[in-house]
Parts: structure tokens; C-alpha cells; sequence
């Protein structure tokens, strides 16, 4: 039992004497309380916004409906605008829904405040369409159709909505759309870090523990170059590993989705696919720069990785920030990964801006050149190199 | 003449050694160390384990010397003197506070550049990585210091055969045994064919059969008009390849001298501990 105190001890001074290994412990914990209190609030944002507007392409629309909506919207900040679609067929309304111009379509029989008031015999049928796969539609489809159970309370009943009808007009490819901007963004960032992360801190880290970068530093080769050189390959390598993760996601969740005669190129066009290949290309080298300068720091490989792994978690707290259909506006172009992520879930989703995209590439080049100055400065300096 | 007296010259030193006391050398400058000085910052880490209250600790102070072409200069002292720092600046790795050294005339403060590509260096603390092969590493170092292609592969067939690493050069480095490391490592710092090499203890946990091969191979690089700086706490080592030494106690010069005038019939280790008593007087 002595030995055994002993071995328990020395495992506990260790512990406690070092300060590095109580940050790595406790760390967790304080990003898991921070990601899951900023992802909660966010979500209640997402889920319950506390105002929007919508507007409801209408088939011989109701005055009473028109009214009620009035009476209980009044005092919340959800607007609805009733638009009369009286030069429409109903298929040419449902097309406006599918492509975003309109939240949602309700079609009433024509006279229909009169007719319900005659007590009908049979009810009469009201059909409410909206698009699954974009969250305002869903958003208004969920109002409207309070708005009409409420309608449906004052006459006991005498009108059902949606009988025998699919009201979600979604196509398949919408939802595809919405899931590909939902989850790609995030995948892809994570497995861009993870692959700079298998490899940037034995490269920098474990060149100053082996003592090797000592002997590179003695030759004619300019500093600036090593760093450059050690951030361009370090970022081709994990351009690589994000591409083959990429395809294989992307070939993937069709399949996954129980869409397998999907093809992709049916859906985005040859700029989006580019415009999102440009993002990338300025995202890998920003992470393996930031990488790189943060394995430049560290004493060994060992303190590299737990110091990198910070970075994996700020591209997580991003990543998410896809998933919960954040809106790009022009000061997130400037942050980097955030602009990335909200960036490519822009691409995905069809919303992209050509001003947004190429403000996030900019951005992410000058960090990039930023932190090579950097790099090449650490490289200099003999308090951290030796 | 007498042992060990200087005629200087302009740029050129003649100088008498006492084992071939029937020869006499003119030697160029090749080094030129003035009053180097280097301070480093103690934690309170640091502090605490030195149990001292200054916030600096004095590495070099105000080292100077000369080594000329075609000779082995060595610095010796004990562990902390002050000799890997000194090396460290010749090699501008590290940058001293005050003061300045020339290599071929070029200074380390104002023309590092210059001077990495005269220069080769070697630490003892090098550990290669342990996939590439002897091969691959000599084409990279002699890349960095721009060694022409046909220069590059005459250079690399001697050197590998000299050393026996010709059987091995397409072997993977973590699949080399210990002594043949250390030689490759050698063989690396020494791609471009320079002037000047700089050796931070050579031999340093070398088997005495590579330690052997290291030594030769240091002789016959003087043999070839190469000046060698190299630091070492292995009396033995100086006294067989060193042609001066300068001893460092506590990042002072305390002597630079022939190993001849500063031994004087007893041996190096004797000679060293009077010098060591000499500087520390009743502190130790």
C-alpha cells in the first residue's frame, strides 16, 4: 500500500504543480459553458424572433381573417401583409412561395366570410401552403395557421384547412439547400482545423524540440521565407485533407437524406462552387498561420496541440453560427472564420453576396499576410526559437 | 623564439606553436570577437531555483578573441560558463547586447546574412527527423545554402563515404543507429564547404569509435585551411585538436592562450583548475 501512496502522490504533485495541465483540465469546461450559453440564446432568438414581417399571397381573401390577424398581432412586432392575388392561378401563387417572394399562400372560397356565416352544411376548405425549406415560410406558416385555428374557434368549426392536401411546396432540392447550408459550413471548418491540426504543431513545435529549426536558421535563407514556406505547404496539406473530407460529405448526405438521384451541380452553379473554393483558400491558410504562430510559442509539441485546440474550438462556436441560419451582414466579413462560415451557408443557401464573399476573402488574406510578418518576427526572435 | 609569442602583423598573425617548435605559421584572421556581452531574463522560477534577486543573468561578459585560418580554437569551460551562448552569437542564432564579432570580416550584428553562408554549425542538441533519409537531408541543407547541383553530388559521395553513411543514404534516419545520427548531423552542417566551423561540443555523447572519426575528420578539415571554433568541458578533446583555447569562467575570458603555453608541462585539466582557483579565489 506504501508503494501505491507513493505512485498516487507523485501522479497528484504533478498535477497540481502544473499550471498548464490544470488550464488543460479546466478549460473544457468554461468553453462548454460558454458555447452552450451563447448556442442557447441564439437558438431562442432563432426559434421565437421577437419581430419579423411576413407576406401572404391570398386567394379571395377574408376580411374577417384580415381583422383577427390585426386583433392578435396587435402589441407582438410579427406583421402580416395579406396580398391579394387576384390576377393569379393558384399554381402561379404556389410558384411564388417556392421561390422566397412570398412567406406563404392562403387560399379561401371565394365569398368565404359570407358562406361561413351561413353555417355550411359541409365545411368549406381552406389550403395553406408554404416552403419547408426556407425558416420565414415555416416561421409564418406556424402564424397563419394559429390565426385560423383562432377563426376556426369563433364559428365552431365551420371550415378545415389543408383537407387531403400537402401544403409543404418545398421540392426536395429546397431542403437539400437547407441542409447543405445548415451543416457543410460546419463540417468543413472542423475538418479544415483537424487536418491543420494533425500537422501543424509537430511541424513548428517539433522542429524547435528537435533543434532542427536552429539548423535552418544558421543558413543564408531568409526568415520570412521559412515561415511563408512552412504556412503555403502546411496549408496545401490540409487543402487536401478538407477537399477529400469535402467530397466525401458532399457526395454523402444526398444519400443520407434519402435524395440518391440528387446531383449537385442541379442545384449549385459553377461561380457558387468557385466562390466557396476561394473562401477555403483563404480560411486553410488563416488557420495554419494562426496555428503556426500559436506551435511557435509553445515549448514543445505537446503544449502546441492543447494551445491549437483553442482554435478548434473557436472555429466550433463559428461553425455553429451556420446551423442556426445566421444572416450575413458586412461587419461578420471581417471576422475571421465567422465570415467563412456565414459565408459559405450563404453560398449554399442561394442568398450569397458577391460584396460579402470577396470583403471575407480580403479580410482573410491580409490576416493571412499579417500573420506570416508575424511568424517570420517570431522566427527572430531568440527568446522563442532557442 | 620564444613559445607562444605573437609577431603580429596586418590582418595576418605569425605565431610559434610550441609542439612544432621548429615552424612557424602566418595566419590570417579569419574571427574576430570584440567584447561580446549577453544578459537573459530570470523568471521568478528562475530566480527562486538560483536563489538570487537579479533579474538578469550575465551569460558573456566582454568576451573577446581571435581565431585565424587553418586553426582549431577551442572554448573551454565548465557547464554554464558561457561557451554555447558565445557560440550562439557567432552563428546568429542569438543576438549579444553589446559588442560585435566578424566572420571574414563580415559582422553578425549588421550582416547576418553574409555571415550564415560562411558559416557552418553543429549542436550536439540536433535530432534529425526521423523520415526523411541521409540523402534527402543533405539535398535540402545544401538547397538552403545554395550549393550547385554537380558541387552538391561530388560533395555528398565524399562526405558519405568518409563517414560510412554511403550504405545508408536511402535508409530512413529513425532507422540509424545513435552514432551514425550524430554523423550525419555533422555531415549536414558542413554541406556548403565553409570557412568557418562551429562545433558546440562535438563529441558530446558520441561512442568513443564516432568521437574518433569526428576528431580525425576535425584535424583533416584544418588540414584543408578550415578554422574550427568548437566548445568543449572535455580536457582530453582540446588538448589533442585544439591549437588555442580560450577559457571561460563565469562568462569572462579568464585565458586565451596555445595549449602548449598554457599548460607548461602539466596537463590541461591541472592547468585549468589553477586558472579556476586564479579567477574564483577563496569563493569556492
Amino acid at each position: 500500500m506504501r508503494g501505491l501512496w507513493t505512485i498516487l502522490k507523485k501522479e497528484f504533485t504533478r498535477f497540481f504543480k502544473d499550471k498548464k495541465l490544470w488550464l488543460t483540465m479546466l478549460l473544457p469546461g468554461v468553453f462548454i459553458y460558454a458555447i452552450y450559453s451563447v448556442l442557447g440564446t441564439v437558438l431562442q432568438d432563432q426559434m421565437t424572433p421577437s419581430s419579423a414581417s411576413y407576406s401572404v399571397l391570398t386567394m379571395h381573401p377574408s376580411e374577417h381573417m384580415e381583422e383577427l390577424t390585426a386583433r392578435m398581432l396587435a402589441g407582438s412586432n410579427y406583421e402580416i401583409e395579406y396580398v391579394d392575388a387576384a390576377d393569379m392561378d393558384g399554381e402561379e401563387a404556389k410558384q411564388l412561395v417556392k421561390d422566397g417572394m412570398f412567406e406563404a399562400f392562403l387560399s379561401f372560397p371565394e365569398n368565404f366570410d359570407s358562406l361561413v356565416g351561413e353555417e355550411p352544411e359541409t365545411p368549406l376548405d381552406v389550403y395553406l401552403y408554404y416552403n419547408s425549406g426556407d425558416t420565414d415560410s415555416s416561421a409564418c406558416y406556424s402564424l397563419v395557421t394559429e390565426i385560423l385555428a383562432s377563426y376556426k374557434d369563433e364559428l365552431f368549426e365551420p371550415f378545415r384547412v389543408n383537407h387531403l392536401t400537402a401544403a409543404d411546396l418545398a421540392e426536395p432540392t429546397d431542403i437539400a439547400t437547407m441542409a447543405f447550408s445548415m451543416i457543410v459550413p460546419y463540417l468543413l471548418l472542423i475538418f479544415v482545423i483537424s487536418g491543420a491540426m494533425s500537422i501543424t504543431p509537430e511541424s513548428v513545435a517539433g522542429e524547435k524540440e528537435r533543434g532542427t529549426i536552429a539548423t535552418i536558421l544558421v543558413t543564408p535563407v531568409r526568415r520570412s521565407y521559412v515561415a511563408i514556406g512552412k504556412i503555403l505547404a502546411l496549408s496545401a496539406f490540409s487543402l487536401i485533407g478538407a477537399t477529400s473530407s469535402f467530397l466525401g460529405t458532399v457526395l454523402s448526405l444526398p444519400k443520407l437524406m434519402g435524395l440518391p438521384d440528387f446531383n449537385l451541380f442541379d442545384l449549385y452553379s459553377f461561380g457558387d462552387v468557385f466562390g466557396m473554393f476561394l473562401l477555403l483558400l483563404s480560411y486553410v491558410p488563416f488557420i495554419v498561420g494562426l496555428m503556426s504562430v500559436l506551435s511557435t510559442l509553445a515549448k514543445s509539441v505537446k503544449e502546441a496541440t492543447s494551445s491549437t485546440s483553442v482554435v478548434m474550438i473557436l472555429s466550433m462556436v463559428c461553425g455553429l453560427s451556420s446551423m442556426l441560419g445566421l444572416t450575413p451582414t458586412l461587419w461578420m466579413a471581417f471576422v475571421p472564420i465567422l465570415n467563412v462560415a456565414v459565408g459559405l451557408s450563404a453560398i449554399l443557401s442561394g442568398t450569397a453576396s458577391f460584396l460579402f464573399s470577396a470583403l471575407s476573402f480580403g479580410a482573410n488574406i491580409v490576416y493571412v499576410v499579417l500573420l506570416v510578418f508575424l511568424l517570420a518576427k517570431l522566427f527572430d526572435s531568440e527568446k522563442v526559437m532557442l | 623564439m620564444d613559445k607562444g609569442k605573437w609577431l603580429t602583423g596586418r590582418g595576418a598573425v605569425c605565431y610559434n606553436f610550441g609542439k612544432t617548435s621548429k615552424r612557424m605559421y602566418c595566419m590570417e584572421e579569419i574571427l574576430v570577437v570584440e567584447n561580446l556581452k549577453k544578459t537573459f531574463p530570470l523568471s521568478a522560477k528562475q530566480r527562486k531555483a538560483q536563489k538570487t534577486k537579479l533579474r538578469k543573468k550575465v551569460a558573456v561578459d566582454g568576451v573577446s578573441f581571435t581565431a585565424y585560418r587553418g586553426e582549431i580554437f577551442g572554448l573551454l569551460g565548465p557547464n554554464g560558463a558561457g561557451k554555447t551562448t558565445t557560440l550562439r552569437i557567432l552563428s546568429t542564432l542569438i543576438k549579444a547586447d553589446e559588442g560585435d564579432a566578424f566572420v571574414n570580416g563580415k559582422s553578425v550584428r549588421k550582416e547576418p546574412a553574409e555571415v550564415r553562408a560562411q558559416i557552418g554549425f553543429l549542436t550536439s542538441e540536433l535530432k534529425l527527423e526521423a523520415f526523411f533519409t541521409p540523402d534527402y537531408l543533405f539535398n535540402f541543407f545544401s538547397d538552403l545554402h545554395r550549393v550547385p547541383l554537380n558541387v552538391r553530388e561530388e560533395r555528398k559521395k565524399f562526405l558519405f563515404e568518409k563517414f560510412g553513411i554511403d550504405k545508408y543514404a536511402f535508409t530512413k534516419v529513425g532507422d540509424l543507429s545513435t552514432g551514425m545520427k550524430q554523423k550525419l548531423s555533422l555531415v549536414i552542417s558542413i554541406v556548403q564547404d565553409p570557412d568557418i566551423i562551429i562545433f558546440d561540443e562535438p563529441t558530446n555523447g558520441l561512442d568513443v569509435l564516432t568521437a574518433r572519426v569526428v576528431t580525425d575528420f576535425l584535424l583533416e578539415l584544418k588540414e584543408r585551411g578550415k578554422t574550427i571554433v568548437l566548445s568543449t568541458h572535455i580536457f582530453s578533446l582540446a588538448e589533442k585538436i585544439c591549437d588555442r583555447v580560450c577559457v571561460i569562467i563565469d562568462g569572462k575570458v579568464a585565458r586565451v592562450d596555445t595549449i602548449a603555453a598554457l599548460t607548461a608541462g602539466q596537463s590541461l585539466e591541472d592547468a585549468f583548475f589553477d586558472i579556476y582557483r586564479e579567477v574564483k579565489g577563496d569563493e569556492e
